[in-house]
């Protein structure tokens, strides 16, 4: 299968909230390592476009976890804890806000450099 | 803050505090991707969807690279320096810079690559000076002014039949081993003399695809005359990768135009354009861009004259300063018709034809008279050269037709005779060693004399002996000529009467 009609298909798995178990069988039963690997590709890239990730190395209180979700109400926000230091990143799609101290840290140096 | 003021220590503290709070801290978004393959110097990367084209990234292991092919769902990037540590899945990222280069005063007599790092072992201060983007567009007809300007090359075939001025682009042709550096190198070492009290001339030297052992040898060159001091060496030899090769004019571009505009004026030499071409060719190849004619990609037209474009002489309005170039093309077999020399041929407002029969057979530089033009030059020639040079060409051109047909050895009449002995008399004081510019003086005594007819009594072979020292002889004598000469103006009869008395008596002392 060539490469846009594997993003169709994988358009196509990502439509509904559930995966149509015709599509998985599809998928599963007729689809090669070189096509499996192009069809999570695409599968991963539109799920990534849907979802919110925030991470940070401390758990994040329940008032600021409603906040954030609050900001971003059309995504789905997922808190990862993942060893980044003091402050949050958010992840949007391939986007990346850089809340960290380690970040502020760069940034600041480079900024007294220029 | 006043100079010389003194400041309290409460006060100085609040002044840096300040300057603190400027300061932008706030996290500007990043645009991440991951690598899903790499190989010969391409990495295709998925993400990136805010990637711009010409923006560089970087890799985990620091690692930069250049956005070169924006696809629907993937990029392709060229890595700028080699890396073990890149693998499938890295991550890189988009830094939200176009590739420059920081440029200063200070950049002079060093010896950089085209990323700007040393290859001179020195330091390199880069932080202080002003950013250059290696891709920008070319100064408008607006900003401009045409070529008025003599830039000389020392050099006597060239500075009488083929002048160039300041802002044109001169290519020089011909294939290997037939002279074409070395034209270079003399140009670059005639702008220590500063000629016609014209203005200095900085000099960029971008040395693309060649032997390191090469680059070398010119550089101590330049170093031996002197030549440093107002010039800067951009090389990307053949061991490094085509990434660098092809951004190594660009580099020298730039820099250019951070001297061109503070008003001063600058030649750059492309050694050479051909090997830049195959760097160009080899990185659309593994992009997988489609293939055109020699298997260069479609754009390599638009590659060369976006890069000559450049090439410019601003009006006084913003600041007068030019950029001079002179791209060097290899040729096979003396075939000007191939794909990249027509190219060129066609951008640039002139060329230098060299040739590999008149090489061998003695004459250096081995300049082909009829095949060499320059289209703007002349405007920029004094008016003396012009008037002194008139009538070169034509001996020339005539000489060459006479003596091919001499060859056949049949009797020739007195005028035809006469024609070819005031053509070997020209065509020998055209020669002239490397490494030995003239000044305009010299190069108007040395070819009035020889189209005058001075020389026809004088044996071919003691033509080299006379110009040796007939200048200097002239310099000392008479003062008052030579300041005549030295004006640019036309010379009046008188003045060449003068002229050619002085060429006789010195001919008695050799004779």
């Amino acid at each position: 299968m060539v490469n846009p009609n594997i993003k169709k298909l994988a358009k196509l798995t990502a439509h509904g909230v559930n995966v149509d178990p015709d599509v998985a069988s599809f998928v599963l039963g007729k689809l090669g390592r070189r096509e499996l690997l192009a069809y999570l590709r695409h599968l991963k890239a539109i799920n990534n476009r849907r979802t919110v990730r925030v991470l940070s190395q401390e758990p994040i209180s329940e008032v600021q976890k409603r906040n954030i979700i609050k900001r971003f109400s059309d995504k789905e926000v997922l808190f990862v804890q993942e060893k980044i230091g003091d402050g949050i990143k958010i992840q949007i799609n391939d986007t990346i806000i850089d809340y960290s101290m380690h970040s502020y840290i760069d940034t600041t140096i480079n900024r007294l450099k220029e | 803050m006043a100079k010389n003021k003194s400041v309290s220590l409460p006060d100085f503290i609040k002044q840096i505090e300040s300057k603190l709070k400027n300061v932008d801290v706030v996290p500007k978004p990043s645009n991440e991707g991951r690598v899903l393959s790499i190989g010969d110097g391409i990495v295709r990367a998925s993400g990136l969807s805010n990637a711009g084209f010409g923006e560089e990234v970087e890799f985990d292991d620091k690692t930069r690279g250049l956005v070169f092919n924006l696809d629907e769902d993937e990029t392709s990037i060229i890595l700028l320096s080699e890396s073990q540590e890149i693998i499938e899945g890295s991550r890189v990222k988009t830094t939200g810079k176009l590739l420059g280069v920081t440029v200063s005063d200070s950049l002079l007599g060093r010896v950089i690559d085209p990323l700007q790092a040393p290859l001179d072992a020195k330091n390199l201060v880069t932080s202080r000076g002003k950013f250059y983007p290696l891709e920008k567009i070319a100064p408008g007809v607006i900003l401009r002014q045409p070529v008025d300007t003599p830039l000389k090359t020392g050099i006597k075939a060239i500075d009488s039949m083929i002048p160039i001025g300041r802002g044109q682009r001169e290519l020089i042709i011909g294939d290997r081993n037939t002279g074409k550096t070395a034209i270079a190198v003399d140009t670059i070492i005639n702008q220590k003399k500063r000629d016609l009290n014209l203005p200095q001339v900085i000099c960029i030297y971008c040395a693309i695809g060649q032997k390191r052992g090469n680059i070398a040898r010119t550089i101590a060159k330049f170093d031996a005359a002197g030549a440093m001091e107002y010039s800067i060496v951009v090389a990307a030899s053949s061991s490094d990768t085509p990434a660098l090769q092809y951004l190594a004019p660009f580099t020298a571009t730039a820099i250019g135009e951070y001297f061109m505009d503070q008003g001063r004026d600058v030649l750059i030499i492309y050694d050479d354009l051909s090997k830049h071409a195959w760097a160009y060719r080899q990185i659309s190849l593994l992009l997988r861009r489609p293939a055109g004619r020699e298997a260069y990609p479609g754009d390599i037209f638009y590659l060369h004259s976006r890069l000559l474009e450049r090439s410019a002489r601003l009006s006084s309005k913003n600041g007068g300063g030019s950029i001079t170039s002179f791209p060097i093309i290899e040729t096979q077999a003396d075939d000007i018709s191939a794909y990249i020399p027509t190219n060129v041929i066609s951008i640039t407002d002139g060329q230098i034809y060299l040739k590999t029969d008149l090489f061998n057979a003695g004459t250096r530089p081995a300049v082909d008279a009829g095949l060499s033009v320059s289209r703007v030059g002349g405007a920029a020639q004094t008016k003396s050269m012009k008037q002194v040079a008139g009538p070169l060409r034509i001996d020339l051109a005539q000489f060459r037709s006479l003596a091919a047909f001499a060859q056949f050895g049949s009797d020739l009449d007195p005028e035809t005779q006469k024609q070819l002995d005031r053509g070997r008399r020209v065509a020998e004081v055209l020669k002239q060693p490397q490494y030995t510019p003239y000044d305009e003086i010299s190069e108007i005594i040395s070819i009035y004399a020889a189209t005058s007819g001075a020389l026809d009594d004088l044996p071919v072979d003691k033509i080299a002996l006379f110009e040796e020292k007939v200048h200097d002889f002239i310099k000392v004598k008479n003062k008052k000529l030579v300041e005549k000469l030295a004006s640019g103006q036309k010379l009046d009869d008188k003045t060449l009467a003068e002229l050619k008395d002085e060429v006789e008596k010195f001919k008695k002392t050799i004779k």
